[in-house]
């Protein structure tokens, strides 16, 4: 791929983490539920990471995170660094792992779902601050419910935008 | 090769470790000390204008979702006080026909019948449409103590009397019906005539002495004669005074003073009251 095309194609993936923290914020909080809403950076970080492999599923990841911590007004570099590990997981995960058949997106986002809520944890208990665990669990099992539902048509939306770009690269995989 | 490719991948993460640990350090607990930097300044001013626009738009879609949600609900919310409605009207025009009869029978328990009779209420039944001004039925009978020619009135005066009576029902001539004829008195004067039936709503007034100074107005009452009818029930009020040149006795239109046309209960006047409890 040339250094021109790798430029679009970050430049979209960036006009799409974009456009998915901007939904994020003004329409996802309303249809929100538990506790939890929907999250369409962490589907787009996910899409990346199976299609593009796992380095650029982690700069996808710390990309739209960074957005996320941008726009939503907590500390920078938090929701960066979960969506990074995740991406990077994600795309490790689907080079050693079959991923097929229709249930692998949904079961996928909501693995992602879960271990982005992790790390976020993880963070927090680093600076001493304890979530209430109830909420909390609610909130990742609404958060991963709802991942998991979109996640099937944000990929097959993806697909159709991916035929745009062109090709992938060598180290990603064909089902996102 | 994938040797390193992993070393690649750890070489990235460590990096980005680096600079969100580099990003995070010092502001983690302390929201005054984030510094988003002039980058971050540009990308919200792309972002938030962005997300102002789409919350607005979900603000309208909600508005309009909530406006057609309500639509449903004031249908429902319609239909419900409709039906509703429906049901109060039916239960006013109940509690009007309540209040009617009510007020029917209190005036009807007014009515003190002269001794030696005493009264049995009775409720209208059957009337003939085609004959209306002639007789109806009552729902009281022998076994209530009615006997033939017992006078029937209401509050406001004679009705006519019973003519027909059967074990639990009975027949009243009307004193509109053409085969009726009621001695009166006309209650100023006391002079005497008979009033008889015409077949519509009105009673003529005949055998009236000349000299009599009839005048419109004037109340009729029963005059006691022919053994009927007890004295000094109401029959009617003059209408129409009919004075005809050469004629031996003047006559007069007579309105009946009960409307006969809306009978529903009445008083029958009984000399002997059966015994027991007669229905």
């Amino acid at each position: 791929m040339t250094w021109w095309r790798r430029g679009g194609v970050a430049a979209a993936y960036g006009l799409l983490l974009l456009l998915a923290v901007a939904v994020e914020g003004a329409w996802a909080w309303r249809l929100g539920w538990g506790g939890g809403a929907a999250d369409p950076v962490l589907l787009l970080v996910l899409a990346a990471s199976l299609r593009r492999g796992p380095e650029v599923g982690a700069l996808a990841g710390f990309a739209g995170g960074l957005l996320q911590d941008l726009a939503g007004g907590g500390p920078l570099g938090m929701v960066a660094l979960s969506k990074s590990v995740v991406g990077l997981a994600a795309g490790t995960l689907a080079r050693t792992l079959a991923l097929e058949g229709a249930w692998a997106p949904a079961a996928l986002a909501a693995a992602a779902s879960v271990g982005a809520k992790l790390v976020e944890l993880g963070l927090a208990w680093l600076a001493g601050d304890a979530p209430l665990w109830l909420p909390w669990l609610a909130g990742t099992a609404a958060t991963a419910s709802y991942n998991a539902l979109l996640a099937p048509i944000v990929f097959a939306g993806l697909r159709r935008v991916r035929r745009w770009l062109g090709p992938a690269t060598p180290g990603g995989v064909p089902e996102a | 090769m994938i040797l390193a490719g992993s070393r690649r991948r750890v070489g990235l993460l460590a990096g980005l470790l680096a600079l969100a640990a580099v990003l995070l350090s010092g502001q983690l607990r302390s929201p005054e000390r984030r510094a988003v930097g002039a980058v971050g300044r540009l990308v919200l001013s792309v972002l938030l204008p962005a997300q102002a626009s789409l919350s607005r738009a979900a603000d309208a879609l909600s508005g309009s979702w909530r406006v057609l949600h309500e639509i449903g609900q004031l249908r429902t919310e319609n239909a419900r006080l409709r039906a509703e409605v429906e049901r109060l009207r039916r239960e006013l025009v109940d509690l009007q026909e309540a209040s009617a009869e009510a007020e029917r029978l209190r005036r009807l328990l007014g009515f003190r019948p002269p001794p030696p009779y005493t009264t049995v209420a009775a409720r209208v039944v059957t009337r003939d449409p085609s004959r209306w001004y002639t007789s109806l039925t009552v729902d009281r009978g022998l076994v209530d103590g009615l006997s033939r020619h017992d006078p029937v009135v209401t509050a406001d005066g004679l009705v006519g009397r019973v003519f027909e009576v059967y074990r639990n029902t009975a027949r009243v001539l009307l004193v509109t019906d053409p085969r009726s004829s009621v001695g009166v008195l006309v209650q100023s004067t006391r002079d005497a005539g008979v009033a008889e039936g015409t077949g519509v709503d009105r009673l003529r007034l005949r055998y009236l002495s000349r000299s009599s100074r009839l005048s419109e107005g004037d109340v009729l009452v029963t005059s006691g004669l022919g053994g009927v009818f007890p004295r000094g029930l109401r029959v009617g009020v003059v209408r129409r005074v009919l004075r005809t040149t050469g004629a031996l006795f003047q006559e007069a239109e007579v309105e009946p003073a009960t409307d006969l046309s809306r009978l529903e209960e009445v008083l029958v006047m009984v000399r002997h009251p059966p015994r027991g409890d007669a229905r």
